[in-house]
């Protein structure tokens, strides 16, 4: 199974993350997830909220192609996470991301609040030449799974809470039935409330394409320790890779 | 046969509806930016029940004791041809009514409490909490505390402790513990009180104490109506109704029941839902509180004090403050957020009664069918009223449901007799 990272742009700060970036071992991460600081992170949980507030604070695009290019270096592929209510609000804004280098882009609110937006966002995403990495969650009815099925072509990222931060108990067996029906033959990445390395390794016993960890590796940004930050890495990495 | 009743009527699993819906459920949403509300349910409800309010399983399992527990409170509910009602208003078509009524404490609200208060006990926890208005929920609550052999502490809206002492004694006889709020039992309680010793209180009060107290002292807290996890504990009603319907050989045109919070609601309707049928859907409400009609559909707090989630759903404002009508179950400012979608999306129609004519189909209904409903369950009759009494509607298999009996709500009828 693969490995894929969330970061806030901006924090701790561009220059320290960037430095983190630069320890992760070559080969451990497959994706990273960038993620644009919003004054309203809706579907993050508390830790993720927080950074984005304090990365608001002098953030400034410019710094966000170095850190694509770090990003790039020790990933195959570096994704865009932004909301649709604030992608709508900035003109332009899908293609100077792809000028700036990023593969594709993950919208977690799109097709739950806007959902009567969905297909213009998906070609403009397309049209500005990113790949529209869609979200969905337990919320997600059957019948909107069959559509992204037969309407994109991408890996699928799969929350398996309805945000993070809400550390529901959920059945991984249903989870694999669910998703084995709706998506035959498709990348999944999984994410949403992942905290340990057991955790990954119970959650990788699904057999999908991949996990994404965010909140998790916060800590070690916050105490500024990239020892204990690439250690947390390979020890993902390690439970996961068994599968 | 004019009306069904066997112990194989009450289904062995409950529906949940966010499959199949036609578009996405919004997620609950905290209310607040640096403490998370979501996560505060966490430490207040039932684990199985953080679950279940999260899942994407169409069929939940109903534990073997729940279900025993369904049949001792006098489930299956009778579902009885409303003859002398289709004869009284010269329908020409069929009239079914769903008596929620007939269980043990009244109404359908046992329904999801016996559940709640199993799932509470699994967790070794020995007394539950919740908030009452006026005093249908507390009820419930009490009587599933009982048989679960917990105790209950249910924060009673002071103004109805004090103008409805017989719900009172009916939570007593459960062995219910009945606490007047604002009361001193709580931080939040006291602080009011000091400002206001003779403060009336009201539901969001209530719900702040009971959820403080639940906190305080490690316990479980129950929820009454909107939650996803509720409906889907309601789902017995509409399940119960479909096979009592087949045996009889009847495919309803319509369903019409009352929406307050919408689980009687969608526990009646969703499990419809799953033929893919086009049956034409009625959610009846209360002019005076035109949540659907004058409401938005927006992320809005459950409680009017701002402790638990934000739910997307049609809304008048948390802080909305309706008319004095009797149907105290129907002043609530929202509307389960699937129930919401459904009516946005135009698959549920709605119809807004106000509380005259609420009165007169009670009266109807009394004086043809002997049945006494609850003024809530007066919306969804005098919705019937209306459809049947349209040409248009002339010929067509009707069912509604009636959510609970009024004996306790005489009041409604005092200088109208």
């Amino acid at each position: 199974m693969k490995l894929v990272l969330y970061f806030t742009l901006g924090y701790p700060s561009s220059h320290s993350l960037m430095e983190f970036l630069e320890t992760i071992p070559p080969g451990a991460v497959e994706y990273i997830e960038l993620g644009f600081p919003s004054t309203d992170p809706k579907y993050d949980g508390p830790t993720i909220r927080r950074t984005h507030r304090h990365a608001l604070q002098g953030f400034s695009e410019q710094s966000v192609s170095e850190t694509v290019k770090c990003a790039r270096g020790v990933c195959r592929k570096v994704y865009a996470l932004r909301y649709y209510s604030d992608i709508e609000k900035d003109e332009g804004f899908l293609e100077r991301i792809t000028n700036i280098g990023f593969d594709g882009i993950i919208i977690p609110d799109v097709l739950t609040d806007y959902f009567h937006d969905r297909s213009g966002i998906i070609n403009r995403v397309r049209e500005a030449g990113l790949e529209f990495i869609p979200f969905v969650n337990p919320s997600t009815p059957d019948i909107v799974l069959g559509e992204i099925m037969s309407t994109t072509d991408s890996w699928i990222y799969y929350g398996l809470l309805p945000s993070t931060g809400i550390m529901v108990p959920y059945d991984l067996s249903s989870v694999r039935y669910r998703l084995r029906n709706a998506f035959p033959g498709r990348r999944i990445v999984l994410g949403f409330g992942i905290r340990s390395p057991d955790e990954a390794a119970r959650v990788s016993s699904t057999g999908q394409f991949g996990i994404a960890i965010g909140t998790m590796l916060i800590e070690h940004l916050d105490s500024g320790s990239s020892r204990e930050f690439v250690t947390s890495i390979l020890r993902l990495k390690e439970a996961i890779s068994s599968v | 046969m004019l009306n069904v009743q066997s112990e194989e009527i009450v289904p062995r699993r409950w529906y949940n509806v966010v499959s199949d819906l036609p578009e996405p459920l919004p997620p609950p949403r905290s209310s607040d930016r640096d403490h998370s509300s979501i996560e505060l349910l966490n430490s207040i409800i039932p684990r199985e029940m953080l679950r279940q309010e999260f899942t994407f399983n169409r069929y939940e399992t109903i534990p073997e004791e729940v279900r025993v527990q369904y049949l001792q409170i006098g489930r299956p509910t009778p579902l009885i041809r409303a003859l002398n009602l289709e004869k009284f208003l010269g329908y020409r078509g069929k009239i079914f009514y769903k008596l929620e009524g007939a269980t043990a404490t009244g109404s359908h609200k046992i329904n999801t409490a016996i559940p709640q208060a199993y799932y509470a006990a699994q967790e070794g926890i020995e007394e539950i909490v919740t908030e009452t208005g006026a005093g249908q929920w507390g009820s419930a609550t009490a009587l599933a505390g009982s048989i679960n052999n917990m105790k209950t502490t249910v924060f009673m809206v002071k103004i109805s402790y004090e103008q409805k002492p017989a719900r009172r004694t009916v939570m007593s006889l459960y062995n219910g513990r009945v606490i007047p709020s604002p009361s001193s039992e709580t931080e939040f309680g006291r602080n009011i009180l000091k400002e206001n010793p003779s403060h009336p209180g009201s539901l969001g009060i209530a719900i702040s104490e009971a959820v403080e107290y639940t906190i305080a002292n490690g316990l479980r807290y129950m929820l009454g109506s909107v939650m996803n996890s509720v409906l889907t504990h309601q789902s017995i009603i509409g399940q119960e109704a479909i096979s009592q319907l087949d045996i009889l050989g009847e495919s309803p045109d319509t369903l019409i029941g009352c929406v307050g919070g919408g689980s009687n609601f969608g526990g009646f309707v969703f499990p419809f839902l799953q033929s893919g049928r086009p049956i034409e859907l009625i959610a009846s409400t209360a002019r005076e509180v035109p949540k659907f009609s004058k409401g938005s559909y927006e992320y809005d707090a459950i409680d009017s004090a701002g402790i638990l989630p934000m739910l997307r759903m049609y809304t008048l404002g948390s802080k909305f403050v309706p008319e004095k009508i009797y149907a105290g179950g129907l002043r609530y400012h929202g509307a389960a957020p699937s129930l919401s979608l459904l009516v946005r999306s135009g698959r549920v129609n709605t119809d807004e009664v106000p509380e005259d004519e609420v009165i007169q189909a009670l009266k109807i209904f009394a004086s043809t069918q002997g049945i006494i409903a609850a003024p809530e369950s007066g919306h969804a009759i005098a919705s019937l009223i209306r459809y049947a009494r349209n040409r248009d509607n002339q010929g067509k298999t009707i069912v509604l449901n009636v959510s609970g009996h009024g004996y306790l709500d005489l009041k409604i009828f005092e200088g109208r007799e």
